[in-house]
Order: C-alpha cells, then structure tokens, then sequence
C-alpha cells in the first residue's frame, strides 16, 4: 500500500481509538517491520497533500521499470492532524519495531447532544486509488459502528485480470471484493472476513492473558523499587533476570466452499511493557501531568516481542525474537521450519537509528543508564526526547539464508522523505544486485 | 504389408541424449504456479517390443517424396520416469494485495508453502492410431496422427495414495498427452528429421543455424521418434542432398493437420529449387567429422540448441488453467478451452523459414 495512506489511515486509527495491535493478523508486527521491509525496486515519486484535516489526496509515480503511475483520494469523517513530510516524526512514518502496552476496550466518542439531538457522526474513512495505465481501482470504507466494532469493506478492481487465463492461472486475479467485521473488547479480538473472489471465510481471533488496564489506571511504573515491604523469614531474593511483559495467543482459521480449501494456524506472543505509556496511544491529557511527557528514561529491561506461529495443516513453524538492545538499534531473528518437508530458513536483521551527531554528543556527557532506583517520575532528559529535528533517517539490513541480503535507508532530505534500498544476491556471479531502487515521498498539510 | 523393426536395447548415448532433450523441452514455457521445481527425466526405457506400422495406402511415391498412410500400434513396455517438487498448499497463491490496503497481514500463518518432491511415472503406453507419413528429401519427414493415439497410460505418482489426486493426476496427465501426440510430437520429429536427413546446408544465410556435416543415411537402425520408418525405406531411394526452400509449415491444429500438411509438403517439392552442388551420398559415411562414432545413432549429433526455441511442450502449461485449489480434483468435466488456445503454435524452427524462400 502506499506509504501515505498507510500513515493516514493508521493516523485515522489512532485518532478514533482503535487498537490495530490488538488483531491477530498484526501478531508478527514488530519482527515483520525489522524483517520484511519492502525494498522500493525503480523510482517512486509521490506527492501528497491534505487541503484540511478531512481530505488528503495524493499522487504517485514510478519512473523505472516502466512508467506507470496512480492518484489517490482519502476522506475521513475526523479531523487528522497531517504533518508535513519535513515535520512529521520519522518514526511514525515507517514501520518500525515497537512494544505496546496492554490493550484495552476501545472507547468511541462520546455522545454529542445538541438541541436536543445526536449530532455526533459515525467515524468513518473512505480511500479509493487508480492506477494509470493499468486502470486498477482500489477501493476502502472503513467505519467504526460501535465502540466495539468496526466494519471494512475493501476492493480491488483489476480490468487486467479478465484478459488472458494464462495469467489467471498463476493466481493474479487479484480482483476482489471482501467485507470484514473486527470486534474488539480489549481482552478478545476477533475478526470476521469473508473474500468474495474465492468465496473465502475466515476467522481471527486473539486473546491477551493477563490482567486489563484500566483506562484510567496509571500504568505500571517498573523503575520504582519493587522491594518496599519487609520480607519474610525465608523468603529469598528474587532472582534478578527474566522479562515482565504479557501474553497474547491466537488463531486463524480460513474455509472456502468454492475452492474446496482451508488454512488454519495459531500464534503465541510475549511482548515486555512500556514502561510508560508512549505518547501515541494516549488520551488527550492535560499536558501538565506527568505521564504526558513523552520523555523517558533507559528501560528497565529491554523491549522484547517473542512470537511462534504454527500452521497444523502444513507443517510449519516459525520463531522469532526481536529486541531493542540500545535506544537506537532493534534486532530480531526468525527461524522458520516445515516439520513435513524439512525446509527451514534463518533470517536475520536490524533497525538502526541514527541521529544527528549534536544531540548525540550531548548524551553522553549524560549518565545515560541510570540505575533502576527511584526517581518515581522519570527525570526529563530533553536529549532523549525524539523531536522531529533529532532523528536523521533509519538504516534497515537483513540477511537470510534462502534469500538475499537488503539494506535499506529512509529518511529525510531538505524537506522530502526518502528510501533508498538495494537487494543483493550474493551467490550469483553474474547479477550480485538483483534490485535497487529510491522512493521520494513529500506531503504537506492546509 | 507391414514392417518389422528392429527394436535394440539403445545406446547410453542415446539415453542420455534424449533424456536431455526432454529435460529441455518440459522445462521450457512457464511452469504452473504448483510445480516449484524444474520437472527432470529420471528414467527412460524404451522397452523390449518395437511398435507396429502398416502399410493401408500409398499416395506419393517418387524418388524424393513419399506419402503414406499407415496403421501404427504399440504395445509395449517403455515407462519414463519424471520427478519435480510441487506446493500443496492450495492458499499459497493468495494474494494479500486486498489485505495490505486495510493495514494488516491478512493471512498470517494460514499461506505457508509446503514444498513435497514428487515422481511421477508414466507406464504401459498403448497406442493406436493411423498416421499419415511424409518424407520428403528436401523437408524431411512429417509424421501426423490422424486419430487420437493414446488408448492407454498408466500413471503412477507419488500420491498414490490419496485418491482424489491419483485420478485428478491420471485425468490431466492423459489430457496432456493426448495433446501432445497431436500437436507437439508432429514437430519433434520433424525437427530431427531435418538435423538427421538433411547433409549440408549451402544457403549462406542458412548457415547460422548449425547443420550437421556428417551425412545420415536413411537406413538407420535404431531411431526411436522415427522409429515409424522402417530400414525398408531406403530403397525408396531418397537420397537426401540438401536443404532446399523452407516453406513454413505449420502444425496449428491437429483436425486439419493431415490435409494441410500434406498439401503444404506437396505443393513445395514442385518448386524446382535451384541447382546446387551435390553432395555426397548417403551411405554411411565413416570418415566424416566423428570417425569415433561407433553406433549409427541418428539423435547424436543433435545440439540441444538446435531444439525449437519455441516450447512445443507449451500445453504443459495448462495444466492448471485455473488454480481452484483442492476444488480441482473434484471436478470431473473441465471445459476444454485450452485447444482453441493452440493457434500460437507456429513453426518450430529457429529460422524464419519464411525468410528462406527464395523469390
């Protein structure tokens, strides 16, 4: 999907307050960000503005291999506060390793009287892009019916695909109709497709173990010293070491009658806590109270998201852990395995982040791990706050066993966002970069 | 009147050759989105009973071009052996297109390829059917089915045991036989025809497609795609000297085939192609290029490149037209609409051969 409309509608998520890492389909998200990262292959151009908060268009180009390009329109019902690409924060734009905090039931807007009438709105988006020459439409209604329950409705319309079956065969009738139902009550979260293309079914499901957050509960604050009653006669010291965090697990499960097919598969996840509540995914909150300063300290323990995903019906099995290790670089490792073909697959990678040398230099005169004791409010380092100017760009690698190696920077130059990636096949001899390719992104808002 | 063959044990060589042969051509074209690997002959017998011809009528008899129909049989036990690895998930090809609009995954997990090698094994071939014969000195030879040949295959794979897809397998790979019997088989021998008949090529704008220099006579022993022809043949006294006008033959469709071929190769051979230095005669001609050449095998000497860059196996290729996952096996009547497709078949020959007639 395009990179802006992504942004605007996970923007349009956050600003009706829905969850989307509560769905099971995202279980992987944070090893997927540091591992499938899509190499921009050619040129890509796109522009992109938004006239008010309602309605962005934006416009996309790609020069290489063949020209071809798009025009996309979205309009949401919820005023969305668009930065410019010179001023919006890096780190929402691209997709990144991040923890989140315990989810809970998403609450809608409240009732609006006026006169003696509801005049609050149903929230809604509406997204439809055109892809030049090919005619391809790509259609999205997303609105949120209840507090609990959002509905989507998606299509693609590809006029390609009724031409030669040759083609068809090789499953890119990519045209396509499907409504989906995703209903969430914090501690569950399902969701209900149906495709129509294949006439496919599906289910997802999702439940986090552990206990709720209340939406008005201060979260747990980890750095404060655990060790405050008196102990008891034989009690021992805890044993330092181990990972605080929550447990989510879920499964999939897809049937099609057309087809006479089904897919099923399961997931488990551990994921640490924040240990403050990040500020994207705060109630608007007086900015006087503490635990609106998007400020914090070193965590206590580092993020962590371990997952496993098993698929009964064929076999396989994939691991993955991935860690922020130090407060510019994520890692994380995967091991896929098929226990019936024995094929397996290693991949590797890494999320650097990299900052302007100024502000970095000012870390270090800083005692920049501080000792888990109290303060219980985290002492404001302006330094470790990431203000838009502070972060440079992102340099993404990975490596695998099976595949390539792809290196990949985003960031920003003057006052556009660029990528620049390459592939790289090293066990070829004659064609060692298999891809290389630069997208620029510029957007702008009012 | 019919011919008896003789039938060997065939050469090592040969083997090898024509298993490289069919490795090339059944990898040729896109493979379906199942087959993951390249499909590769494992084995290949050409059994112990040679196939039966009989003569029912003469068209054409001349000193260099004969036309014939014959009754062709066969009965024997020739299997080859073919292995490649499939995918068995049928949710591998969705694509998550639909999915990445609405900001998620889609599929998680549930799309997971499972990669299975699989062998298959292609036995106990019957055939009957009548063939109009062609040879000609200058085109070489034209074989065509004028029934459908195939009475019988075994088909035995690796997923013997399911049944659903042993019979689902049975169904397309006889499909695909058929067709190729009809549509594929007529070039392949053409081809060699050439490469084994024709001596030297003098057209110089003919020259980059590498002929053979060794001279073949018509009397070869072992030859299995010709294998219809008989040693009887040579008195026929075709003496093949050289490589005359091209005209293009094309073996479009299998229906009408037979007429038009035959005319084709008829209406050429009265073209008088202009005179052009003889050469040597057909007897087996020991001090040509490869004086180690032992067997007289007329497949040697065949390049892979001289193969038809075209895929003549493309039928292969529908052998899924559309991927309906499982739902496939369960159907028992495919609407054929891959014959009408078969009109790209065009010549099988790495030159232009309308460019080589001469005006």
């Amino acid at each position: 999907m395009h990179p802006f409309a992504s942004y605007v509608l996970r923007s349009y998520y956050r600003a009706t307050g829905w969850n989307e890492d509560n769905l099971y389909a995202n279980l992987t998200r944070s090893s997927n960000a540091i591992l499938d990262f899509s190499v921009p292959r050619g040129l890509h151009l796109s522009i992109s503005k938004a006239p008010n908060g309602l309605f962005n268009t934006s416009y996309s180009m790609n020069a290489m291999p063949s020209l071809n390009g798009s025009v996309g329109y979205i309009f949401t019902s919820c005023n969305l506060d668009v930065k410019s690409s010179g001023s919006v924060r890096l780190k929402d734009m691209v997709e990144r390793f991040k923890v989140y905090d315990q989810p809970r039931r998403p609450e809608g807007k409240g009732e609006e009287w006026l006169a003696g009438e509801r005049v609050d709105t149903r929230d809604y988006l509406l997204y439809g892009r055109l892809y030049l020459p090919t005619g391809r439409l790509d259609a999205l209604y997303s609105t949120r019916l209840s507090p609990t329950l959002q509905a989507l409705v998606a299509t693609i319309s590809d006029p390609r695909s009724t031409l030669s079956s040759e083609k068809r065969s090789r499953g890119d009738n990519v045209s396509n109709v499907m409504f989906s139902l995703q209903h969430d009550i914090g501690k569950w979260c399902s969701e209900y497709t149906y495709s129509a293309e294949d006439g496919m079914w599906g289910v997802r499901v999702l439940h986090n173990f552990g206990r709720l957050r209340n939406p008005t509960e201060p979260p747990e604050d980890l750095n404060s010293s655990p060790g405050t009653r008196p102990k008891r006669v034989d009690e021992e010291e805890a044993t330092g070491g181990g990972l605080k965090g929550r447990v989510s697990a879920g499964a999939e499960f897809y049937i099609s009658a057309k087809e006479r097919s089904a897919g099923v598969s399961t997931g488990i996840r551990f994921t640490t806590l924040p240990d403050a509540t990040p500020p994207s995914f705060q109630l608007p909150q007086p900015s006087s109270s503490p635990l609106a300063q998007s400020s914090r300290s070193p965590p206590s323990q580092p993020p962590t998201t371990i997952t496993a995903l098993f698929n009964p019906m064929m076999g396989h099995i994939s691991a993955a852990y991935s860690a922020r290790v130090s407060r510019d670089l994520s890692m994380c490792s995967r091991f896929d395995f098929n226990v019936y073909s024995y094929d397996s697959e290693w991949t590797m990678g890494a999320e650097w982040w990299m900052r302007r040398a100024a502000s970095k230099y000012e870390d270090e005169l800083e005692p920049s791990l501080i000792p888990p004791e109290q303060p219980s409010v985290p002492v404001p380092q302006a330094e470790s706050v990431d203000i838009p100017s502070d972060i440079r760009g992102v340099v993404k690698a990975r490596i695998s066993t099976n595949n390539n190696v792809s290196l990949m920077w985003e960031g920003r130059l003057k006052q556009m966002l660029v990528s620049l990636g390459f592939v790289s096949d090293l066990s070829s001899r004659s064609k060692p970069i298999k891809a290389i390719g630069l997208e620029l992104s510029y957007f702008s808002a009012g | 009147m019919s011919f008896t063959f003789e039938w060997p044990r065939f050469s090592d060589q040969f083997h090898t050759d024509a298993i490289q042969m069919l490795n090339n051509a059944l990898n040729k074209g896109n493979k379906p989105p199942v087959i993951v690997d390249k499909i590769e002959v494992v084995e290949l017998e050409m059994g112990t009973q040679p196939p039966e011809l009989e003569i029912r009528d003469i068209g054409d008899l001349t000193m260099d071009h004969f036309r014939g129909i014959f009754r062709f049989t066969y009965a024997g036990d020739a299997h080859i052996v073919l292995k490649t690895k499939v995918q068995a998930n049928p949710l591998n090809h969705k694509q998550p297109d639909i999915h990445i609009m609405t900001g998620s995954r889609g599929m998680l997990a549930a799309r997971d390829p499972l990669v299975v090698p699989m062998l298959l094994r292609l036995s106990h071939f019957k055939l009957n059917s009548y063939v109009v014969l062609v040879v000609s000195k200058q085109k070489g030879i034209t074989l065509v089915f004028k029934t459908d040949p195939l009475q019988n295959v075994d088909i035995n794979s690796t997923f013997d045991s399911i049944a659903v897809i042993q019979k689902f397998i049975q169904r397309e790979i006889e499909g695909q036989l058929r067709q190729m019997f009809r549509e594929d088989l007529p070039g392949i021998i053409h081809r060699l025809s050439q490469q084994w008949v024709k001596a030297k090529v003098e057209a110089p704008y003919l020259d980059k497609r590498t002929p053979t220099s060794r001279r073949r006579a018509f009397d070869v022993v072992s030859a299995p795609d010709l294998a219809y022809m008989s040693p009887g043949f040579s008195g026929i006294g075709l003496h093949m000297l050289r490589q005359q006008s091209l005209g293009s033959l094309s073996y479009g469709r299998a229906h009408s085939i037979s007429g038009a071929s035959v005319s084709s190769s008829a209406r050429r051979s009265t073209r008088t192609p202009p005179t052009l230095p003889h050469t040597n005669s057909l007897a087996p001609d020991p001090s040509s290029s490869n004086p180690e050449e032992e067997v007289f095998d007329p497949t040697y000497g065949l390049r892979p490149e001289g193969l038809p860059t075209m895929s003549v196996f493309s039928s292969f290729s529908r052998l899924f037209t559309r991927n309906m996952g499982l739902g496939d096996l369960a159907e028992e009547l495919r609407e054929d609409e891959s014959l009408a497709g078969e009109e790209e078949q065009g010549s099988f020959d790495v030159v232009d051969w309308e460019d080589s007639i001469p005006e």
